[in-house]
């Protein structure tokens, strides 16, 4: 278990730590998200079982929602998924909760990776690392 | 390493033709409205000098394909994204089998082969998915 952060300005890369717990974001896959998912990939989202990619946007969306304002210019430089073989459900509130496992400078880079674990009835249905170079 | 999969040689491909309209829907949908992204003026002051497609599209993208090839199957995937793609390509993902035969190396290019995201991602056993304490 992490700790929760009370950083109060930008998030630079000096106000994370190892271990920091981000925060936990509900998302809905409601009528409006699926529709636009749809409208992106030109696919309508017809069935009670949704696609797996959409566990990514929502991934990335608790992702951006936590540890806010961050300055700008970070890269998205890779990353890790696990999926556990259990697609989405339409009109589910996913639970995503979000943490830093790891800090480092090399190369004069600053290289923040987060994890991310998204959850549904008590179920896990993905994890996965986001690896970051912090702008500042 | 044998493998007990007896997996296609290639995923199924799957593209998508970019657009402004389209990455506004992608920002809205994850709630990232980077300008790099979204406002050519802002682009314009960059090294890309125009905005850039979300690298997650292409990651979506590219599950789309494993998915559409495998179903939602468990899975390990592990990526880089190696370019940016300027907004209105296309983006085509697919994979080839590795010689291990659990697996399929993975990739997202535009439609003249410039590759954007690579990596390997590796079917694995199913476990259970009953969620202990989050972190």
């Amino acid at each position: 278990m992490g700790h929760q952060s009370d950083v109060t300005g930008t998030w630079v890369f000096s106000a994370f730590s190892e271990g920091q717990v981000l925060g936990s974001t509900e998302v809905c896959l409601d009528e409006g998200r699926l529709g636009l998912w749809s409208e992106i990939f030109d696919q309508p989202a017809r069935s009670e079982h949704l696609s797996v990619s959409m566990l990514v946007s929502a991934m990335m969306e608790a992702y951006l929602r936590v540890a806010q304002p961050r300055p700008p210019g970070n890269i998205h430089a890779g990353q890790k998924l696990r999926l556990y073989g259990r697609a989405p459900h339409r009109g589910e509130v996913l639970t995503i909760a979000t943490r830093v496992v790891r800090k480092e400078e090399r190369k004069g880079r600053k290289w923040l990776t987060f994890e991310s674990e998204i959850a549904a009835g008590g179920e896990k249905l993905l994890s996965g690392e986001i690896l970051t170079i912090w702008a500042e | 390493m044998a493998s007990d999969h007896n997996l296609p040689p290639l995923l199924t491909s799957v593209r998508i033709d970019t657009s402004a309209t389209k990455t506004a829907r992608y920002a809205a949908l994850t709630a990232d409205f980077n300008p790099i992204h979204v406002d050519p003026a802002f682009a314009e002051g960059t090294p890309f000098g125009v905005p850039i497609n979300h690298g997650t599209l292409g990651l979506s993208l590219l599950m789309q394909a494993v998915e559409t090839t495998l179903g939602a199957v468990p899975q390990v995937m592990d990526v880089r994204f190696s370019k940016p793609a300027p907004v209105g390509v296309a983006l085509i993902a697919g994979g080839e089998l590795l010689d291990t035969g659990d697996g399929y190396h993975v990739h997202v290019t535009t439609a003249d082969g410039v590759r954007l995201i690579e990596g390997e991602l590796r079917l694995v056993d199913q476990v259970s998915t009953r969620q202990k304490e989050p972190f």
